[in-house]
């Protein structure tokens, strides 16, 4: 009982020194929480497209690449301006008024096809080491827009070609239907004018697959072959009334060689009916992404960032407030008080502990609930898996602040520990720069921090419905423990006789 | 423990005798009971010492006032006893044990009120109280009657809701006062509690104090207004470190001037009636300075004053020799020096340096006034 009232005594004087400094409380507080909130409201953590200047060969105030591919160009930069004058666009950037300059080929479709790649070259001073890298990326998107508009076209053009082969394939294998009818009827007229047609059509064809291009190249062949059977035939027909009366037991179209040219056409018409059934878009892009997103939320990032923000809070406030409570303390000669009085370090540090866990409670509690009413942030895990990190990581963030307090020789060291424990926080627990993107040593701050830990599991919990990592939690607890005992002892060391 | 002469301060007090300590039966018939014993305590900080060879004893029901002047070894004599400092040398046992190892029964029987403020300066007056009663077991929601009683003794009650950072310094010292009070400690361990503190409120708690000793407390104070040493019961002068002289006030006042001192007063003093007092049996001096002449202010003859074994005894042949003499006797009296005077006079004995005046205060002339 004796126990109870002198921890209790300590708790209740403590929550009375808090309530009776408002303002330390709004200042190491809500300021940080203020320029969190302001900063996730008004960042959306992309960076914008770069500003570009593009210089157009002399004498094209809008060369065709531009007027063709307008929209692929606007996709991906801002055009500041249009200029053929190189040097003047050089120098804009040398002054940092832009980002890049684009320099257009002068003779982009010529050079292409001729066979060649058009290039644009991308001029770029950028000494920042995260847009850096931006700049020729956004360019290389906007050339890779470019390049599947003008592979799509072509495509396009592609298919119309195959319809027209596909077209004139029919028109052949009609004729050689007639001709292998007026054959088997013995009618060498009809027959003749019907592999003529047939030829035709088969003529036709190969024009149609040039336009094809390379990509046609397997199925010339059997075309090349078809006309020359066609050409024998109709030179047949023409010449040897006695074609049709040659004892040959084959039937006429087969000594003509019109059956076997009808069977090679009518498989070249499979072939080429398949092409023509792929869309430009599918034959361009063969292998496409269909995401399908599965989470219960589609949150933006303030509420992403949101229980990250109310471990970082939490851990802030009591680091911030335990750090400066016992060096006012000690440095006040206060200590020499607790050294007579009946009370022993671990009496007082539990009342300590009691009154900064159940403060730091209060003001997570409250930003839970303005992060739950004001801005829509849900919690589909369990409720008392939230209470249990928060109350982990306000213990263990209470006994960093202790241990700072203790360390510190004086008020203000205490605060730039706090500070320097905010910035840390900040650069390392995942909040501004992502956990995969750290590296040695500095990981090695990210998970001595109870933030860390604190705002990954919350995340889980809160976001995803997930229990969050057991041995996240452990990890929490055992740095409770570890630096409540670190505190114990540190206190014991301050208070000892000298 | 029985101890009669402080071994340390007697060697080296030299001319300056350390007078006995108490240690017959009081008025029960019982012996006093130790409260605190120290013998022989030095205390150094890396090379400086502060504090040589202190040793001491309270008893309890008894004031015993540490008086000297600032950076006498006083504060740091009081840290030893409480455990905040560990001693270079020597033993201390307060109530029985060490300090550096005090039992929680020990300790809800100690109070301290410190040099300086070390309350919580955001809370109000009465919150200070309340959480320095937490500390000791005595919860304020158990014990508001005694908050306010101590709150009353030192005349805060109407500035309880008042902030401590709002306090004048002197309202400072009485809260620190009432937090080393609120528990009603069987000793109470006061660095400077009168420092700063009108001479009515001062009046008050040293009347408080009396209270707490014959309620069989036990008081260990110091104060730097030498004067205040005649409201205790015994006395340690310290001074560069060193525990000058011990003993009641007025033993140290004798011991101080040689013995009892009788001024008279006669009409034309001339060195026939030193001579006639001089040979007299139990005067020890006739202080040679005082037939110089007129007092220049009241126009005077300054008196003589006679150093003698006992004062009662010694005046009514004093003044038969002067009448022998032919001296005309205007005034007789029994002289007792105020206790600046006794302190620089044991100071000169010791063969020490008289402290500077800003080192040595008396209420008269450096008292800052209480607003309260």
């Amino acid at each position: 009982m004796r126990t109870l009232t002198k921890i209790l005594s300590v708790a209740i004087k403590e929550l009375r020194e808090l309530l009776r400094r408002p303002l330390l409380v709004l200042t190491l507080v809500l300021g940080p929480l203020a320029i969190m909130v302001a900063f996730g409201i008004g960042s959306d953590a992309r960076f914008p497209p770069p500003r570009v200047i593009i210089v157009v060969p002399p004498g094209q105030e809008r060369p065709r690449l531009l007027r063709d591919y307008e929209r692929e160009f606007q996709q991906s930069i801002s055009i500041a301006d249009y200029t053929s004058d190189e040097e003047h666009a050089r120098e804009q950037l040398r002054r940092n008024r832009v980002d890049a300059v684009l320099i257009l080929p002068p003779t982009p479709y010529e050079t292409i096809a001729r066979g060649e790649q058009a290039e644009i070259e991308v001029v770029y001073n950028e000494i920042d080491p995260a847009r850096r890298w931006l700049i020729p990326d956004f360019i290389r998107s906007m050339a890779s827009d470019i390049n599947r508009e003008i592979f799509l076209q072509g495509a396009r053009e592609q298919r119309t070609a195959l319809e027209d082969s596909s077209r004139e394939l029919d028109l052949a294998l009609r004729g050689l239907d007639t001709a292998i009818s007026a054959v088997g009827r013995g009618n060498r007229e009809d027959a003749l004018r019907a592999v003529q047609g047939g030829a035709q059509g088969v003529a036709n064809l190969e024009r149609a697959l040039e336009l094809l291009g390379p990509q046609a190249e397997a199925i010339r062949l059997p075309v090349e072959r078809a006309r020359a059977r066609l050409d024998q035939a109709e030179e047949r027909l023409a010449q040897a009334e006695d074609v049709l009366a040659t004892p040959d037991p084959r039937p006429p179209s087969e000594q003509l060689g019109l059956a076997q040219t009808r069977r090679d056409l009518a498989r070249l018409q499979e072939a080429l009916e398949q092409f023509t059934d792929v869309p430009p878009e599918v034959a361009i892009s063969p292998l496409g992404v269909r995401p399908e997103y599965t989470a219960r939320l589609r949150p933006d990032l303030v509420v992403f960032f949101a229980p990250v923000m109310l471990a970082l809070l939490v851990q802030h406030t009591a680091v911030s407030l335990g750090a400066l409570a016992l060096v006012r303390e000690r440095l006040a000669n206060t200590f020499e008080l607790y050294a007579i009085a009946p009370i022993s370090p671990l009496q007082l540090l539990l009342g300590k502990y009691l009154a900064f866990v159940a403060f730091t409670l209060a003001i997570g509690g409250t930003m839970l609930v303005v992060l739950m009413g004001g801005l829509g942030v849900p919690v589909f895990g369990d409720w008392w898996r939230v209470a249990l990190v928060v109350v982990l990581l306000a213990l263990s963030s209470v006994g960093l602040g202790f241990a700072l307090s203790l360390l510190a020789s004086s008020e203000q060291q205490a605060v730039q520990f706090a500070m320097l424990s905010l910035l840390g926080i900040v650069f390392f627990s995942g909040f501004a720069l992502p956990l995969d993107g750290l590296r040695m040593p500095a990981l090695v701050f990210s998970y001595s921090l109870p933030a860390t830990y604190g705002g990954d599991l919350l995340q889980d919990i809160m976001l995803r419905g997930l229990p969050g990592s057991l041995t996240f939690l452990l990890i929490l607890a055992g740095l409770a423990a570890g630096l409540f005992a670190l505190s114990l002892g540190l206190l014991r060391w301050r208070t000892r006789a000298a | 423990m029985s101890r009669d002469v402080l071994p340390g301060a007697a060697d080296r007090a030299g001319a300056v005798v350390v007078p006995p300590h108490r240690t017959q039966p009081d008025a029960t018939g019982e012996a006093p009971t130790e409260v605190i014993v120290a013998q022989g305590l030095q205390k150094s900080f890396g090379r400086a010492q502060v504090l040589r060879d202190l040793s001491l004893r309270v008893d309890a029901g008894e004031i015993y006032g540490l008086i000297g002047p600032s950076g006498s070894g006083k504060s740091t004599a009081i840290h030893l006893m409480c455990g905040h400092l560990r001693p270079s040398g020597g033993v201390v046992r307060v109530l029985g044990e060490d300090p550096a190892a005090f039992s929680p029964r020990v300790r809800r029987r100690i109070g301290y009120m410190p040099q300086g403020f070390i309350l919580y300066p955001d809370l109000t007056v009465r919150q200070n109280v309340a959480a320095a009663a937490g500390l000791y077991e005595v919860p304020e929601w158990r014990n508001r009657g005694r908050i306010r009683a101590v709150l009353d003794l030192v005349e805060l009650w109407d500035a309880r809701g008042k902030s401590a950072r709002s306090l004048s310094g002197g309202m400072q010292r009485r809260l620190a006062l009432a937090a080393a009070l609120v528990h009603d400690p069987d000793l109470l361990f006061a660095d400077e509690p009168t420092a700063n503190l009108d001479p009515i409120l001062r009046g008050r708690l040293w009347e408080h104090f009396r209270v707490m000793r014959d309620g069989g407390k036990a008081l260990l104070l110091t104060t730097q207004y030498i004067d205040e040493a005649e409201y205790c019961d015994r006395v340690g002068l310290t001074y560069e470190g060193e525990m000058l002289a011990e003993g009641r006030p007025e033993d140290l006042r004798r011991d101080a001037f040689g013995g009892d001192v009788v001024d008279i007063a006669v009409e034309h003093p001339s060195q026939d009636y030193v001579d006639a007092v001089g040979g007299l049996a139990g005067v020890r001096s006739v202080s040679a300075a005082v037939t110089a002449g007129r007092d220049p202010e009241t126009g005077s003859d300054e008196p003589l004053r006679i150093i003698v074994e006992d004062a009662q005894r010694a005046i009514p042949a004093l003044l038969a020799a002067l009448e022998t003499a032919g001296a005309v006797v205007r005034t007789v009296g029994e002289y007792r020096p105020a206790f600046d005077e006794v302190f620089v006079r044991l100071i000169e004995q010791h063969g020490g340096r008289r402290p500077p005046l800003v080192a040595m205060r008396t209420h008269s002339t450096q008292h800052e006034p209480d607003p309260q």
